[in-house]
């Protein structure tokens, strides 16, 4: 019962989505305001500790794909951004004989709204806030019953991102060819989901198994715990679609609230395309 | 004012945005002191039977910690780490290296040393040439075919309902039951339940209580969760048949859950020699040095409310016959119990 009311509640987030895109897409219609959908392919490093099973930092390759839909109205850009990232790590020193692996996936949504702050000639400055939610799985077959680890952060953050116009202007459109940008995301408060001291769930019967999931789990409320950087360049077609190309740093953490301290980190370039629908 | 502060912000920001390590702090020290203190200290606080193996941890620590130095050998470190593993007295407690994996040697002493069971006599006289297998049990009739016997000797093979079904339906004439569990060191506790899904129960069953270490001290333990009968299923109609289960001390970890279980299925019998035990969950993580380790977070209660992890005692102690070699006087003595139970009935 429980397992088909968790696959509901699924298909009621998807619908959500669905249906905030629809809202922004007409709701931006009667305006001046453009739509476009955004496309995202990344490629990386990543490293991640999990004090619960291992002192020993991981280190592997990282892919992301994103779908997202940007809003730009005159002094406000709305944007929402659907991510999933794969992770395939070994300890100590990649590509050493006897290293263990670790294996991630994990799916991020974000949801920001980023209000126009100053202009000065070619230079905008945009700020505003941002939630975010993280919920990765993490598998390391070597480890025994402690293999599975689920860890869920939940963050409203705070993003700023300055941009640069540079190249040839279109006069038609009245904007320039390129666009530099680089963006920081801070999180003043973020709620984290994590294994407990056991790092095991309590499997201790097939009846209790569904009903004992997530109950060895803590929750813990942490400020500064995520941490994001992103610098790119997009260049805007004459159909006014854009390609871009960006570097993009993730970084999150437990710090030392939880029983086991959990630090993650993403370095991936990132090429991405927008669509414009609107 | 506030534009100034927040390019300010931005920029400075990005002076240490992508160098994390400047936020976390360094991996722990790879050496032999370093991964002995380690792995020292992990058992110390989530190990979770130290009530009832008596073990002053502090004096296996003091004892040990002097023979470890940073020169010595990864094969040196490695026999220190596995004394003091040893003197858990746990089976399910192992240091894994690229080279080698240390097990518990008092365990494997009694397995084998006590061992309640000749493969031989069971072959020749009990199996005999015409046995069938079917999934992860090894089976035939014994007297006259009012008792089948159902030799399952892992746990980690497959006890699917479908393949026990398929047993009773082969033997619609039978009374009676052995299961032999003797030298099952375990496996999948998915099969246990499999097993256990196939025996009539009343309802609710209190089968035992499970707890897991929930913090560093000795008796830190999460609050007890009662475990119950499993549902039968579809594939199998749930056998009420009187069932003889027999045990050694070979049947651990799996094999003494089920026992403890099924001591508690009103239509069972266990027979045979106390269990292993292994009554609690291991679990693994790496070491400093890269190496892996397991060991037991979790205790169960039986219904009596004691903790039987260092063996299940059955219901009636049975042992071989020295110099036996075509009885098992374990088996023999099963069947005689099932079949006056069932002529009592």
């Amino acid at each position: 019962m429980k397992v088909r009311s968790r696959f509901c509640l699924k298909s009621v987030e998807k619908k959500l989505l669905v249906a905030a895109v629809l809202s922004l897409f007409f709701a931006v219609a009667p305006t001046r305001g453009q739509v476009s959908l955004s496309l995202s392919r990344g490629a990386g490093y990543a490293m991640q500790r999990d004090l619960g099973v291992s002192p020993i930092s991981y280190q592997g390759l990282a892919g992301r794909m994103g779908l997202g839909v940007d809003v730009r109205l005159p002094r406000w850009s709305i944007e929402i951004d659907r991510g999933t990232l794969a992770a395939l790590y070994e300890s100590g020193t990649f590509g050493e004989d006897g290293n263990s692996m670790g294996y991630g996936i994990s799916s991020c949504q974000e949801v920001c709204a980023l209000r126009q702050m100053w202009t000065h000639g070619r230079w905008l400055l945009m700020a505003g806030p941002m939630l975010s939610s993280n919920l990765a799985l993490k598998l390391n077959p070597e480890l025994f019953n402690a293999s599975f680890g689920l860890s869920g952060f939940a963050s409203l953050s705070l993003k700023g991102r300055i941009c640069f116009d540079f190249g040839r202007e279109d006069e038609d459109y009245r904007h320039y060819r390129f666009r530099f940008y680089g963006q920081q995301t801070l999180s003043p408060m973020t709620l984290a989901v994590r294994p407990g001291y056991s790092y095991i769930d309590n499997y201790s019967g097939t009846t209790d198994q569904l009903s004992a999931f997530l109950e060895t789990y803590e929750l813990m409320a942490l400020a500064a715990a995520e941490w994001h950087s992103e610098l790119g360049v997009k260049m805007q077609m004459p159909s006014g679609n854009r390609i871009g190309l960006a570097y993009r740093w993730d970084y999150c953490t437990t710090y030392n609230a939880g029983a086991w301290r959990f630090d993650e980190a993403f370095h991936m370039a990132v090429a991405s395309f927008d669509f414009i629908l609107k | 004012m506030k534009t100034r502060i927040l390019l300010l912000a931005i920029t400075v920001s990005f002076c240490f945005a992508s160098c994390e390590k400047l936020l976390m702090p360094p991996d722990a020290e790879s050496t032999p002191t370093a991964t002995f203190d380690y792995l020292w200290d992990k058992v110390d606080k989530q190990y979770a039977f130290f009530d009832v193996k008596n073990v002053d941890w502090q004096a296996v620590y003091d004892s040990l910690r002097p023979k470890v130095n940073d020169k010595m050998s990864d094969d040196s470190l490695f026999a220190v780490l596995s004394a003091m593993l040893n003197c858990l007295d746990d089976g399910h407690v192992n240091v894994v290296s690229p080279n080698d994996v240390s097990h518990c040697q008092g365990v494997f002493s009694r397995m084998i040393n006590n061992t309640n069971y000749d493969e031989n006599i069971v072959m020749q006289n009990y199996l005999k040439a015409n046995y069938h297998t079917t999934g992860g049990f090894m089976w035939n009739t014994l007297r006259d075919g009012r008792v089948v016997y159902v030799r399952y000797s892992s746990f980690s093979n497959s006890a699917s309902p479908k393949y026990f079904q398929y047993i009773l339906n082969a033997n619609p004439n039978a009374e009676a039951l052995i299961l032999d569990m003797r030298q099952n060191g375990g496996g999948s506790i998915v099969s246990e339940w499999d097993l256990l899904s196939c025996i009539a129960h009343p309802d609710s069953l209190k089968l035992y209580t499970s707890q897991i270490k929930n913090g560093p001290g000795r008796n830190d333990f999460t609050t007890p969760v009662a475990v119950y009968a499993p549902d039968t299923t579809s594939a199998c109609k749930p056998c009420g048949l009187p069932i003889a289960v027999l045990t050694d001390r070979g049947t651990y970890s799996a094999g003494s859950f089920f026992t403890l279980c099924a001591k508690e299925y009103p239509n069972v019998i266990v027979m045979g020699d106390t269990t292993g035990g292994g009554l609690g969950l291991p679990n693994g993580g790496q070491l400093p040095n890269g190496w892996r380790y397991r060991f037991s977070i979790t205790r169960t209660l039986a219904n009596d409310g004691r903790n039987y992890e260092n063996g299940v005692p059955p219901d009636t102690v049975v042992r071989l016959i020295p110099g036996q070699t075509t009885q098992d006087n374990v088996i023999e003595q099963a069947c005689q119990w099932l079949v006056s139970n069932i002529a009592a009935k």
